[in-house]
């Protein structure tokens, strides 16, 4: 590591993120799951509605203790894993190419990892508000239509915050390029 | 079936998702670049071309800078009697070195007859002429140097300036250019191209369009990472700058621009450019020929791919410059050639989707939502830029600037061809290539100081 004081070498925290995100797209299911889990804990967070997602499933059961109970299955197309897969491998050979920014690297796959992760589950909680309230007309319009506009803009966010972070020069840095030429 | 439909969506999601943040960052900061220097969208949008010394821009001679100007040409009579014209001043005197790649036609004769003592026609003769435009440029350099030292010149006060054989400089460009080299630090500067016939057909005002909004105004964001990309017109460098290179700064690259730009960001030069000064320029008429330019240029582009590591291994380059210069030479690699396919595969699945929707719902509701949805998640950035466009360049009109925002459904297919017509091109080796051809033009008159 050139710039911070890690102590496994840049090579290896490439190669762990390029192996997280080829697991990321192998193993969906398991991914899934936790999302599952996480989306439950969203549901609870923000609503009344009592949420719980189902052992071994990648399944949400919304409206425990109630006679009102609606499952949700988190589909591989649903899921963020592919894209948190995508992201990791991206920043794998960022990592190994570019010696010089590994903090800069990490950070901002960071964000655009949370960014992702933050994106879906609020478009997984919006079907499952929508289809709630308004039925199967609920879910039509929040899955195919409204979600995947949070999806598109939640991604192009989260590239955006890791492009600028990338290109951000660090603070208190000295001016790498001549300041004299002429 | 949904595993492959699910890479398709992941790629086509990481490349648009990606190719968008960086053109709408490089754009933001454009118009974040033009706010602080208190410069309008539509500033240049009204001005005109031929009278580079024009001082209302700043003083022509620019704290004492020289300039010397290389036209490289091959057969191009039609025109450079007007562009030398244009360069040419009685009362300054900047050099201009029209080198003569062997025309078989009067190119030579009629550059010397417009510019009288201020030009100097170099001859190339067969077989060491029509090598390409970087060797013809590096032969008018060994004279820019040669008569530099011939005059006792200091070469961080020379700018060399290369001037395709239709160019025009706005008006007052030369006071706007040689104030940016008062910050010795700047090696480079490129001016923003406006396309001279651009109302003479839909290809034309297309060009244009690339060019004054998408380019200009990513050039100008370029302007915050002083990695502004070099073109073949209206490119200016330092001649010290220049001298760090060698005897042969142009590679034989096919966008030898592009790999001048490369070679002086790694050695610490600051590349920038300005809102107040262009460069107009014939564009072209037919596809044809359009499709082999674009082909010459998406190839040299690709190539220059390979110097990449000397970019993120240069300790003298940015962070920011780093990540943009390389995000902008992964361009056709990772953006044109991918989207060309994942494109179509999306088209399908759209189509696979819509009947989907229809057998559950109201089909005009479920066709109306989806048009919809499909209308703002693909032409957004066609939305934004033809609001750009429109107050880059008012004249254009409402209309006329959303149609041609919306163009690129049918506009992108020529970057597509052109692409992978390149990739082609790489593989097989093939680097020969014929020059764009010119339109005839009346000579302008004489360019004065003031």
């Amino acid at each position: 590591m050139s710039d911070i004081p890690l102590f496994v070498s840049r090579w290896t925290t490439g190669i762990v993120l390029f192996i997280a995100g080829i697991a990321a797209w192998s193993f969906g299911e398991t991914y899934r799951m936790h999302e599952a889990r996480l989306e439950a804990g969203v549901v609870n967070l923000l609503s009344p509605v009592k949420a719980v997602a189902q052992d071994g499933t990648a399944v949400v059961w919304t409206g425990m203790g109630t006679s009102d109970i609606m499952g949700f299955n988190i589909t591989s197309a649903c899921s963020s894993a592919a894209l948190m897969g995508g992201f990791c491998v991206v920043t794998a050979i960022l990592l190994v190419a570019w010696r010089s920014r590994t903090k800069a690297i990490l950070f901002g796959a960071a964000i655009a990892l949370t960014l992702i992760l933050l994106t879906n589950l609020v478009r997984l909680s919006v079907v499952i508000g929508a289809t709630r309230v308004w039925g199967r007309a609920g879910f039509d319009w929040t899955h195919m239509y409204l979600g995947t506009i949070v999806t598109v803009v939640g991604l192009f966010v989260a590239a955006g915050a890791y492009l600028f972070l990338l290109m951000r020069e660090p603070s208190g840095a000295p001016a790498r390029r001549k300041a004299h030429r002429a | 079936m949904d595993t492959g439909w699910a890479i398709v969506n992941t790629a086509a999601a990481l490349v648009m998702g990606f190719a968008a943040a960086y053109f709408f960052i490089c754009v933001g900061s454009g118009l974040v670049q033009l706010r602080r220097a208190g410069v309008r969208l539509g500033a240049q949008s009204k001005v005109s071309y031929g009278r580079p010394y024009d001082p209302k821009h700043g003083d022509p001679r620019g704290s004492g800078f020289e300039i010397y100007y290389l036209i490289p040409c091959l057969n191009e009579e039609a025109v450079i009697g007007a562009t030398v014209s244009s360069l040419a001043s009685a009362e300054l005197d900047f050099r201009i070195f029209v080198i003569d790649d062997a025309s078989d036609d009067d190119t030579g004769a009629i550059a010397s007859a417009a510019g009288g003592a201020q030009v100097t026609v170099v001859r190339r003769e067969l077989p060491m002429a029509r090598l390409g435009k970087g060797a013809a440029l590096n032969e008018g350099y060994a004279h820019v140097r040669a008569d530099v030292a011939a005059r006792g010149l200091d070469p961080s006060k020379v700018l060399v300036c290369v001037m395709d054989a239709d160019g025009r400089l706005s008006d007052g460009a030369v006071g706007a250019v040689t104030a940016l080299f008062e910050d010795d630090t700047v090696g480079g500067a490129q001016l923003s191209v406006r396309i001279r016939n651009r109302s003479t057909n839909f290809l034309l005002r297309f060009q244009d369009y690339q060019f004054w909004t998408q380019s200009s105004l990513t050039q100008l964001g370029r302007m915050k990472t002083s990695s502004v990309s070099l073109g073949g017109n209206g490119q200016f460098a330092r001649l010290s700058a220049l001298m760090e290179l060698g005897d042969a700064p142009w590679t034989e690259a096919l966008t030898e621009d592009l790999d001048l730009a490369i070679s002086l960001a790694v050695r610490g030069w600051n590349l920038t450019t300005t809102p107040l000064a262009s460069v107009d320029q014939q564009g072209i008429e037919s596809l044809r020929p359009l499709i082999r330019q674009r082909t010459r240029w998406y190839q040299g582009h690709m190539m220059a791919m390979k110097r990449a590591p000397e970019v993120l291994g240069s300790p003298n380059v940015s962070h920011g410059a780093s990540i943009e210069m390389l995000l902008y030479l992964a361009v056709p690699w990772l953006f044109d050639l991918p989207w060309s396919i994942l494109y179509h595969l999306i088209l399908i699945q759209i189509a696979i989707t819509f009947a989907g929707v229809t057998a559950t719902a109201d089909p005009v509701i479920a066709w109306g939502s989806m048009a919809v949805v499909i209308y703002v998640l693909g032409f957004w950035p066609a939305l934004i830029t033809a609001v750009l466009a429109y107050r880059r360049d008012p004249e254009m009109g409402r209309l006329r600037t959303l149609a041609i925002g919306h163009s690129f459904l049918i506009t992108n297919y020529i970057s597509y061809i052109c692409a992978w017509r390149a990739l082609f091109r790489i593989i097989l080796r093939r680097n020969g290539w014929v020059k764009t051809s010119r339109v005839t033009e009346v000579p302008a008159a004489p360019a004065t100081a003031s």
